[in-house]
């Protein structure tokens, strides 16, 4: 989740559209227009808020060797989730903006037990369920180099992350079936840096981000009974692309995105469970503009990795400013 | 089959000889106004000269299936979900005013799991999962297209007939099963059968559509027959388990028929705004008289029927460039996956030699 | 007007190719084919469907795809295109009603072991019998036909019994009186097991297999070659069941049932490949090369104790229950 709540806001941030002013939109008349780039944070007193919603499937992932795999048992498991954002324009080089998720994961695992010599047969059904509030984030951005006078524009964002959703398993029957957590538990710091410049139709777009994991206690795995001291391995995630502008009203981006996580730990031990992983993914998206909608529809892409999955995740993007 | 073949023929001729009223002999515009042509003026063929490229993608999600008895099933509780990824390429040309060909090629990879089986003995235990990957491209489609020779105003109709030829490999790869111990004497198996998406024998298909245009609406309606043109032989993998705990694999060969297709569709759409339409579409599709030999009998195919809904939109970009987004949501059907799919596809058109 | 010409001609021409498509499209043969329901299918005959006894002894098909089933006490049944004919004392000239093993001949006929005696039976319906006048009750346990055409009989406390064309003659030796089983694999050695190991006959000298060398038990009660020329071995009591493969090494099988020992009381190969092993207590064992799946009351199936299997000219299974009838299987399909 936390890897698509970055995805959502680099989609908002790094999409072209207009300035926020009112437009006839036809693409022959658009065609005379001078290209309006919008800048990389709301004018003052804007306000933009947005839906959007993921969806990925839990049918490959990358093994420890790099290697595609299909998860090989009869079990089928979807991460999908929703965003409600709000950003506002606290001037023109400022902005504020509060990102509250809601996760709807499910994986369900079936399977049947032979024991002929105890005349014992089993079915079982079971699920984990990782439904509800995930973690809440707020973020500020500051364009640095504003974009409104340049076409090299840079903007340096800080995301908090607060850890409101669900931190401990709950409802625990087995290993295979209970109430997943939806929330890290922990708050998470992730500064961002992101340059952008401008040659109509074309635009160019890097990032990095660091995100700071600090410590907490929770419950590991279900079996447990008492929380443990533990902290996630740090998060980097850079990446770049190129966007191309099919018209005034119509961007599509290409991004190649790199994200490596560290090794965490457990009661100050490193865990295999909590090991490193890395995903380097190619995201294209199509976002278009019709008046104050903005519409847009995402796919990221993971080519290589390890210990993630290897899934596309989907989104679709709803925004409307006023 | 030669009678519903011969129906076609005599419903072609007979609309080639009732006038179409108020169609005149196709005249070509501009290139610009031929390639900006909104979807409710546009003939069923491509211009004469026009080239089009569509690259397309399909994502559908394999949750449901309808069974035997029309009854839906619901997969993901039997751990049997999976997802399917469909990449597909077509070329069409016009080569007059009526008369178009092309070609199809797509690439597609899913795969279907089996229940995860454990057998449990006081001297060790198995834990089976078994995984039918489908993967690979599927055989090339070659296609003419014609239409009615006339300018295209509110009324149109086409037949096409085409045969997709065996280039895809449709025999499956040996099998990549494995074998892990997880303590003494229990072990995980590892199932992966590495199918193909060929039909291994030449399959033709003819179609035909009409189109009518009213005000800012259009109506379509399509029917094709895809039909295989002799029996093959495939191959089928065995595996074993040998005294050394590595897998034995032997194939033997079986004969099949690939079933008959046969589609139907109707939509409806609506143009708005010149650059974007919006339609909503029905599509069945039935499958039968296809069957497979196991171990020396031949079994009949299920049959297949399948009733979704599509709608979907069409965005003129640019003058060469289309988006096109469809969801099929399957509501009823027998023996056939109940998969949502989303499907959308970039068309690159050009006219090679007009200025 | 250019225009107009060409379009008749190209019409022309496309008419012409779609119609050839059309016709070139019926060329394909018609068979008869089977619903899919009709596969992995258990279906099940007893005497409430007709059969004079509900415990089946042996299970054989002769050569004509006729399937012969013996009933305890009750004779034998062929079963010939959906019909059955009985044969027993009253309607026939059958030596004993006690009817205990079965083997075909190649010209159509088949040879019935009794626990009085041998019987005969042509294609063409004429009865004989063969019955030791050196002995007190010439009780068959197993019959096989080899390649060659010779006819052994394995028997109880009389040793077996071989007709290499001009008759039988007796083979007695005490410790191995008891012959329960008798195959022969694809180099022409005729194995006979007893209840004290297994013999092997290579055409001049007999060699033992005993638990000495391998064998899970010396009490062999089942012997089966496959396709892949593996003699499988099945015991009273053994652990495991085993086979000799083509170098003629012991293997041992782990059946997964859980118990210390298994009577095996029958083995078979179906068209998969798959190996059926038919015991007293542990149900109904199929091993697909793989795993072993276990058919138990436990888990729906009829009965534990499964006395012999066979197998029809359509590859479909036949089992003989110990006291729950006949069931016939119909091979599932993917």
């Amino acid at each position: 989740m936390k890897k698509a709540a970055i995805f959502y806001i680099l989609i908002l941030l790094s999409c072209k559209g207009f300035a926020q002013t009112e437009k006839i939109i036809n693409p022959s008349d658009l065609k005379q227009q001078t290209v309006i780039t919008e800048p990389l944070s709301l004018n003052k007193g804007f306000t933009r808020v947005g839906l959007a919603y993921s969806y990925s499937a839990l049918d490959k992932y990358f093994n420890t060797n790099g290697k595609k795999m299909y998860s090989p048992e009869s079990s089928w498991g979807i991460v999908s989730g929703a965003q409600v954002m709000v950003q506002y324009g606290i001037t023109d080089r400022l902005m504020a903006e509060v990102g509250v998720p809601f996760k709807f994961d499910v994986t369900n695992y079936h399977w049947r037990i032979y024991a002929p010599g105890l005349d014992y047969m089993e079915i079982s059904d079971m699920s984990v369920r990782g439904g509800g509030l995930a973690d809440l984030y707020l973020s500020g951005t500051f364009q640095v180099i504003p974009s409104s006078r340049h076409k090299f524009s840079l903007k340096a964002s800080l995301d908090v992350t607060i850890p409101t959703g669900r931190k401990n398993p709950e409802n625990v029957v087995s290993s295979y079936d209970y109430d997943a957590p939806t929330g890290y538990g922990v708050f998470v710091l992730s500064p961002r840096i992101t340059a952008r410049l401008v040659h109509y139709p074309y635009s160019w777009v890097v990032y990095v981000q660091y995100s700071y994991n600090f410590s907490g206690s929770r419950i590991i795995y279900p079996g447990d009974t008492e929380e443990r001291d533990y902290r996630y391995g740090n998060n980097i995630y850079a990446g770049g692309g190129v966007n191309l502008h099919l018209n005034e009203w119509i961007a599509l981006t290409n991004d190649l995105v790199y994200s490596y996580t560290g090794r965490g730990e457990i009661e100050n031990v490193s865990d295999d469970n909590l090991t490193t992983s890395y995903t380097f993914s190619y995201q294209p998206r199509i976002v278009f503009q019709i008046r104050r909608f903005r519409l847009g529809e995402a796919v990221n892409i993971p080519l290589k990795g390890r210990l993630t999955g290897a899934d596309p995740l989907y989104v679709l993007l709803v925004q409307y400013i006023f | 089959m030669r009678k519903k073949v011969h129906f076609l023929l005599l419903v072609m001729s007979v609309s080639f000889i009732v006038p179409a009223f108020g169609q005149t002999e196709s005249k070509q515009g501009d290139k610009y106004t031929l390639l900006t042509m909104p979807y409710i003026n546009r003939p069923l063929n491509t211009y004469r000269g026009q080239l089009q490229v569509n690259a397309g993608y399909r994502f559908a999600v394999r949750s449901r299936s309808f069974d035997a008895d029309g009854k839906k099933i619901v997969l993901k509780d039997d751990g049997n979900s999976s997802v399917l990824h469909y990449y597909f390429t077509e070329v069409k040309y016009g080569l007059t005013s009526f008369m178009e060909i092309g070609g199809e090629f797509y690439y597609m990879k899913r795969g279907i799991r089996d229940e995860t089986i454990s057998y449990i003995s006081t001297d060790n235990a198995y834990t089976v999962n078994n995984l039918k990957e489908y993967k690979g491209p599927g055989d090339l489609f070659l296609y003419t297209a014609l239409r009615l020779p006339f300018e295209y105003k509110w009324f149109d109709f086409g037949i096409s007939g085409g045969i997709f030829l065996p280039t895809a490999g449709y025999k499956p790869d040996q099998p990549s099963h494995s074998i892990t111990a997880e303590s003494v004497n229990a072990y995980t198996i590892n199932y992966h059968f590495n199918n193909k998406n060929g039909f291994g024998v030449p399959v033709y298909m003819i179609s035909a559509a009409a189109k009518f245009t009213f005000s800012r609406l259009a109506f379509e309606a399509g029917f094709s027959i895809r039909d295989p043109l002799k029996e093959g032989t495939n191959i089928r993998w065995d595996q074993e388990l040998t005294m050394l705990n590595t897998f034995a694999y032997e194939n033997k060969p079986y004969m099949y028929l690939p079933d008959r297709t046969m589609l139907a569709n109707a939509s409806i759409h609506y143009q708005p705004v010149g650059w974007f339409n919006i339609y909503l579409g029905g599509n069945y599709t039935t499958m039968q008289d296809g069957w497979t030999e196991y171990y020396g009998l031949k079994y009949r195919n299920p049959e297949m029927h399948l009733f979704s809904l599509e709608p979907g939109f069409e965005i003129q970009i640019s003058p060469t460039l289309i988006l096109y987004q469809v969801a099929g949501i399957p509501l009823a059907g027998r023996n056939a996956d109940a998969s949502i799919n989303f499907f959308t596809s970039l068309r690159f058109n050009m006219f090679l030699f007009r200025k | 007007m250019k225009e107009s010409g060409s379009v008749f001609y190209l019409l022309r021409h496309a008419l012409i190719l779609i119609f050839l498509i059309s016709i070139t499209a019926c060329e394909k043969e018609e068979y008869d084919l089977l619903d899919r329901e009709t596969a992995g299918v258990w279906s099940r005959f007893n005497t409430n469907s007709g059969l004079p006894a509900n415990q089946i002894l042996d299970i054989q098909r002769d050569a004509s795809g006729n399937l012969w089933v013996a009933f305890a006490g009750n004779g034998v049944g062929m079963y010939q295109d959906g019909d059955w004919s009985f044969f027993n004392t009253s309607n026939s000239p059958i030596r004993s009603n006690s009817v205990t093993s079965l083997a075909s001949t190649s010209d159509g006929g088949m040879i019935i072991g009794t626990t009085d005696g041998v019987s005969f039976r042509s294609s063409s319906g004429d009865w004989s019998y063969y019955t030791d006048p050196a002995v007190t009750t010439l009780s068959v346990n197993s019959i096989n036909v080899l390649s060659d055409g010779t006819y052994w009989i394995g028997t109880e406390n009389e040793g077996f019994y071989v007709d290499l064309g001009s008759g039988f003659f007796q083979v007695y030796e005490a410790d191995y009186k008891n012959v329960n089983v008798i195959e022969e694999d694809n180099k022409g050695n005729v194995f006979l097991g007893t209840d004290n190991g297994l013999l092997k006959f290579d055409g001049s000298e007999f060699s033992l297999y005993t638990v000495s060398e391998g064998l899970p038990d010396n009490d062999i009660t089942a012997l089966f070659l496959d396709s892949k020329n593996r003699l499988w071995i099945g015991t009273n009591g053994g652990a495991t069941v085993a086979y000799i493969d083509p170098t003629g090494r012991i293997n041992n099988l782990s059946l997964m049932n859980g118990d210390l020992g298994t009577f095996v009381t029958d083995i078979f190969e179906d068209r998969r490949g798959h190996i059926w092993f038919a015991t007293w207590y542990d149900g109904l064992i199929e091993y697909d090369g793989v795993v072993p799946h276990s058919y138990k009351i436990y888990n729906g199936f009829y009965e534990n104790d499964i006395n012999c299997i066979g197998e029809d000219k359509s590859g479909n299974m036949w089992f003989g229950l110990y006291s729950k009838g006949l069931l016939k299987y119909t091979l599932p399909i993917e």
